[in-house]
């Protein structure tokens, strides 16, 4: 317990002070447009913490080959809201998953996981907020 | 960062299938192109690549296809399959691969077998998306005449 608590610190200072997602490329892609700026962030919103449910569920019963194809799938997400701090944890998870293998490896990721996946719904929430 | 093409195809009546079961990445394609090619009249999203075969028969200008993708349906098809049986039913389908970058060796004979244009799964993604749509659009010769019977 006392090392899950001294991970999740380390991991919560890493990304303190800075944003993990960079919404630069969803605002030019989208031309600035408000409206569809705040509906693919809404899509997130929504879609997100049911990505992390199966993700979750897939570590909790070993389900190598779910861990391999829920973390791959996550990365198209990660990728649209620019929170590129995830993908190398995405991509370990699921090479991990594809071996079939490192099961402590993949518990410290998917620990990792959820930590930046809660601070970027919360960037997100306050973000949506000033597309009202 | 993006240079803006200054090219615009005739979009009227086009129909553009999306094959990806990634809600958030479906859902925010589908809002780019409605957003960047306004005459386009139908944009469609398929979770399942099967549910997008068995709507073939509406003979959609463009397939975009997701390489892997029974993330969410264990039992369904995955792109490869897909495809197969899209240029089997409509060989000259324009179809535009997403997969991500490192997936490149295992998807290359693919692409070059079934004539698909590959765009790796990235930040600059939606864009070249565009790209290749005005590319396929662009060289897409008019709707042939039907006489009347």
């Amino acid at each position: 317990m006392k090392n899950s608590d001294s991970q999740n610190d380390t991991i919560q200072e890493n990304t303190s002070g800075e944003n993990v997602c960079d919404l630069k490329d969803l605002i030019e892609m989208m031309n600035g447009k408000r409206h569809l700026i705040k509906e693919i962030m809404n899509t997130f919103l929504e879609e997100t913490p049911k990505e992390l449910l199966s993700i979750n569920d897939a570590v909790t019963k070993i389900d190598y080959a779910g861990i391999k194809k829920f973390s791959h799938s996550m990365r198209s997400t990660v990728s649209i809201m620019g929170i590129s701090i995830l993908d190398p944890i995405l991509k370990e998870m699921e090479d991990l998953g594809t071996m079939s293998a490192d099961l402590e490896k993949i518990k410290t990721l998917h620990q990792k996981l959820n930590i930046i996946c809660k601070r970027a719904i919360q960037e997100i929430e306050q973000e949506v907020q000033n597309y009202s | 960062m993006y240079p803006e093409p200054n090219t615009q195809p005739y979009t009227k009546g086009k129909i553009i299938f999306i094959v990806e079961d990634n809600e958030t990445y479906s859902r925010s394609l589908k809002t780019f192109i409605s957003n960047s090619f306004t005459g386009i009249h139908e944009i469609d999203i398929f979770p399942i690549g099967e549910m997008c075969v068995m709507e073939l028969s509406r003979e959609p200008d463009i397939i975009i296809i997701d390489y892997f993708l029974n993330s969410k349906h264990a039992e369904a098809n995955n792109g490869l399959e897909i495809i197969k049986r899209i240029k089997l039913l409509k060989p000259n389908t324009n179809i535009i691969v997403l997969s991500t970058q490192e997936d490149i060796d295992v998807i290359s004979e693919t692409i070059k077998q079934y004539d698909c244009t590959y765009i790796p799964k990235n930040q600059a993604a939606y864009y070249k998306i565009k790209l290749s749509i005005i590319s396929i659009l662009s060289r897409a010769k008019p709707s042939a005449f039907k006489p009347l019977n």
